[in-house]
Formats: structure tokens, C-alpha cells, sequence
């Protein structure tokens, strides 16, 4: 009977509906249709319940940490875990309570979350300074090949780049146009042909790798 | 003598403490903007490709615009968005435009955008009549077949809870068969890739993309075919400007971008040299 719920019923409902979306996608039959946006829908909806598990797996993991006054991974841990949890619910309770749209969720969202998110990115750029700084060698023809082509795209996407040095445009939107997309168009074919042999593997029921093995717990 | 000079010179640059590299890569970004300095720009074949097209849509075409802001590539997307919202809104030939987000924040970052790089809204354009706004559809890619499938079944609400069978605007958008063009601003590969087989591929809609700078290769090898054009990141933005002949803060970060990529370019080409000079091609002098 275990079997049957964890590994029959759910392989017999991934082959119905890969088979429904792709009658869906190749035909325009109504019924196929109906079903196949349907689905779609019910999927954003399982999309949305998932959201909710995020919080509750916070929870989870930080709870036990505040309690034990852990220091593990890191020393004073549990302060961190107060901190997270802390304003968690404090974004969770004005969220719910005003509405996103209200002054102070706004005043929360730009004046706390806004800077230390795009501060996150910012950092980077310093990093990426030291990177170009330091590793930008030419150590043989192939890295010369590589460090060229960078140097020019570098420049052209700089605003100023093509209009300090014209003839940047030009050679940069061959590379642009013909050399990249050579490489990248190989690659995006390679993991299409993927996706669509993993996608018949599943419709055929051949690729259990997203169902619990014999005798194995879900999330055990 | 002069050859051991050369070479100690060399060694000199190789060994430049990055601290002051870092305050005046700090400067170039903040004079700029502290004192309003712009440089002329020459825009792209693609930025022109961008600007062409949704000058040259049929009178009232449908705009959807798919918004994937977030804090972390805000500073990359956040111009082309109030760029391309400016040229929309502008443009003679009377676009409608439907706003929808990938991510969860995607609406509060819309409005920060809006604020920041002052948007004008045209006093002739009116909410519901000329532009829509809706909130986050989930689920990626299946959130995106939904919707063009059935446009008001995924969003029955706009943003601010307003029916969308009460929108006038929305009388004759109910799925992808009736959108004019795709216009896409994101960091994420995810997002280029899901809109060119589900709009492109599904419906044959054309596609514009305002990706931020890192994105663009993934747009390049869809490009001219689905994608029609793109303005990339802060750079692209700021040649977008220019063509609408405004200037503002986006004119001003391309400035500032333009001068610290000059001196990343400099540093770039000292080290190339500088190593190649100090080992001259792997021997040590």
C-alpha cells in the first residue's frame, strides 16, 4: 500500500499530465486545453502554498538554536537567530496586518531591506576590481584570445567606450553578433536536447529520481 | 641600466597598494553625481534596434512588460525599466501598457524606480485607460503560460485590487494573441529563456529585453530573431536617454559608470603589461 502512495499513484499522475501538456501544446483540442491550463494554474497555486514553507523551515532551523543559546556553526549564533527570527515577524506581522502597500511596510521595505539588499551587490564590484587588477595575465595565445574579446566588450559597455573609441562598436557587435551566439546557441541546443530527453524519461516513467526510494521516508 | 629602471617600474605598478585604487574608484562614482557631470553617448545598434521598435508599433498596441527587480540588481534594471517606462508612456503612437512581476518584490520596487529616476507620467495618460499594474505571478515559467493563456483567469485583480473585468483597458486584452510585444527586464538567464518559448515560441510574439549587464549573453543568442532589440543594464539605459534626448540620474550613473569601467580598463591593461614585462612571457627577469 506504501508503494502504491509513494511511488505508483505519483508516477501515474506525472505521466497523465506531462501527456495532457503536450496534446495541449500540439493541438489546439479544447478539452486538452481546458486541462492543460488548468493544471498551469494549479501549479502556481502549489507554488504559493510552497512560499509559506519557507518561514516555517526558518522556524525550524532557528528555534532550537535560540533555545540552546547555540554557538554552532558560528560563535553566538543564537543572537544571529534571534536577529533573523526577529525580523522575520516583524516583516510577516506589518505585511499581513497594513497590507505591502501601506506607508510603513513602504518605509520598512526602502529604508531597511532596499540598501543592505543592493549594499549585498555593491560589494562585488570592489572585489571585481582586485580580480581584473591581479588575474588579468597573458600567459599564452589562448588567454590572449580570451582577455581581448573582454577588454573590447568591457570598454563598449561603458557608455563612453565607443564614443573615446569608434572603432569599438563595430568589433563589438560582431563578437556580439556572431561569435558569442555561435558558442552560446551550441550550448543552449545541448541543454535543450537535455531538458527534452530528461522530459520523455519522466513521461515514460523512467526517471523516479523526485520519488522517495524503497522503503525511504520522504525527507528522511 | 635603463632596461633594470624599465623593470623596476614594472614592479612598481604590479605592487600598487589596491587601497587607493579602491577611494578612487569610490571618487569617479560619486563626482559624477555630486556635481552633475554627463558625457556625450553613442548608442548601440541594439539600443536604436530597442528604441525603433516601440516608436514604430501599430497605434494602440499592447505593451506587457515583465519586471524582475529585486534589491540586488536594482542599481543594473531599475534604469532601463524608468527608461523604457518613459518611452512607452511618450510615445505618438498611444501604446498600452500591462505591468507584470517575476519576483515577490518586483511592486515595491517599481515604485522606489518610479521615485528615484522621477517617471514622469504624461498628464493625457490615465491608470486603467493607458497602463495597468498587476502584482508578482508565481511559479516562473507555468505563472507565465498561465497568464498568457488566460490573462484575466491568473490576474482577476489588478495590484491595487481593482477588478480586472472593471478595467477599461483590459476589455480586449484577455490573452498572449492580443500583446503587441514581450519587453523583459531581468538578471536572471531563467527569465530571458521561459519568455522565448512560452510568448515567442507559443504565440509569436516579439520580444524586447532591458537585461541587467551580466544578462545579456543570455539574450544575445536569441537576438535579432525572438528578441528584436535590447538596451543593456545602466549603460544601455543611459544610450536610451540620449536618444529620447532626457538626461537625470540615469545619465548621471552612466557617467559615473563610464568613468570607473575607464579605470578598470586602465588597471586591466597595466596588468596585462605589467605581468608580461615582469615575466616577460612566463621567465622571470
Amino acid at each position: 500500500m506504501s508503494t502504491v502512495f509513494k511511488r505508483t499513484i505519483p508516477i501515474i499522475l506525472t505521466i497523465l499530465i506531462v501527456l495532457v501538456l503536450c496534446v495541449k501544446a500540439f493541438t489546439n483540442e479544447p478539452n486538452f486545453t481546458f486541462w492543460g491550463q488548468t493544471f498551469q494554474t494549479w501549479s502556481s497555486l502549489i507554488v504559493t502554498f510552497a512560499t509559506f514553507l519557507g518561514p516555517i523551515v526558518l522556524l525550524i532551523y532557528h528555534f532550537p538554536k535560540i533555545m540552546k543559546k547555540a554557538n554552532e556553526p558560528i560563535k553566538n549564533q543564537w543572537i544571529y537567530s534571534i536577529s533573523t527570527v526577529s525580523i522575520m515577524i516583524i516583516y510577516i506581522v506589518v505585511g499581513v496586518s497594513l497590507g505591502s502597500t501601506s506607508t510603513t511596510y513602504q518605509w520598512l521595505y526602502n529604508t531597511w531591506y532596499g540598501p543592505v539588499s543592493g549594499l549585498l551587490n555593491a560589494v562585488t564590484a570592489f572585489f571585481a576590481l582586485s580580480a581584473i587588477y591581479r588575474s588579468f595575465r597573458v600567459r599564452s595565445f589562448e588567454s590572449l584570445l580570451l582577455i581581448g574579446p573582454a577588454l573590447i566588450i568591457l570598454l563598449y559597455d561603458a557608455p563612453i567606450g565607443v564614443t573615446l573609441f569608434p572603432p569599438i562598436g563595430p568589433v563589438s557587435e560582431y563578437l556580439f553578433a556572431y561569435i558569442g551566439p555561435a558558442a552560446f546557441r551550441g550550448f543552449t541546443v545541448a541543454a535543450s536536447l537535455g531538458s527534452l530527453i530528461f522530459c520523455i524519461r519522466t513521461a515514460l516513467g523512467w526517471e523516479r529520481g523526485y520519488l522517495p526510494s524503497e522503503g525511504e521516508s520522504r525527507g528522511a | 641600466m635603463a632596461e633594470t629602471k624599465s623593470d623596476n617600474i614594472w614592479e612598481r605598478i604590479q605592487k600598487i597598494p589596491i587601497l587607493p585604487l579602491r577611494l578612487l574608484f569610490i571618487a569617479l562614482i560619486i563626482i559624477p553625481l555630486l556635481f552633475g557631470i554627463t558625457i556625450p553617448m553613442t548608442p548601440s545598434t541594439p539600443t536604436k534596434q530597442y528604441y525603433d521598435f516601440i516608436r514604430n508599433m501599430p497605434a494602440g498596441s499592447v505593451v506587457l512588460f515583465d519586471s524582475q527587480m529585486y534589491g540586488w540588481n536594482y542599481g543594473d534594471c531599475a534604469p532601463g525599466c524608468a527608461s523604457t517606462l518613459n518611452l512607452i508612456l511618450n510615445s505618438p503612437n498611444n501604446l498600452k501598457l500591462v505591468i507584470v512581476f517575476e519576483g515577490s518584490d518586483g511592486p515595491m520596487w517599481w515604485a522606489t524606480m518610479q521615485k528615484d529616476y522621477k517617471v514622469t507620467i504624461p498628464q493625457n495618460k490615465k491608470y486603467g485607460v493607458d497602463y495597468v499594474q498587476y502584482g508578482w505571478y508565481v511559479g516562473d515559467e507555468r505563472g507565465f503560460a498561465a497568464l498568457l493563456d488566460n490573462f484575466w483567469g491568473y490576474y482577476p485583480k489588478d495590484y491595487f485590487g481593482t477588478d480586472t473585468s472593471t478595467i477599461p483597458m483590459m476589455q480586449n486584452i484577455h490573452s498572449g494573441k492580443d500583446i503587441g510585444v514581450v519587453i523583459s527586464s531581468t538578471s536572471l538567464s531563467a527569465l530571458i529563456d521561459f519568455e522565448v518559448r512560452q510568448a515567442y515560441g507559443r504565440y509569436g510574439i516579439p520580444l524586447l529585453s532591458a537585461p541587467a549587464g551580466m544578462t545579456v549573453m543570455s539574450v544575445i543568442p536569441y537576438y535579432p530573431y525572438a528578441y528584436k532589440g535590447y538596451i543593456t543594464g545602466l549603460s544601455g539605459a543611459a544610450q536610451l536617454n540620449s536618444l529620447m534626448g532626457i538626461g537625470g540620474l540615469t545619465s548621471l550613473e552612466g557617467t559615473a559608470f563610464s568613468f570607473m569601467t575607464l579605470e578598470a580598463f586602465i588597471l586591466a591593461i597595466l596588468g596585462i603589461v605589467g605581468g608580461y614585462m615582469t615575466t616577460r612571457g612566463g621567465k622571470k627577469t
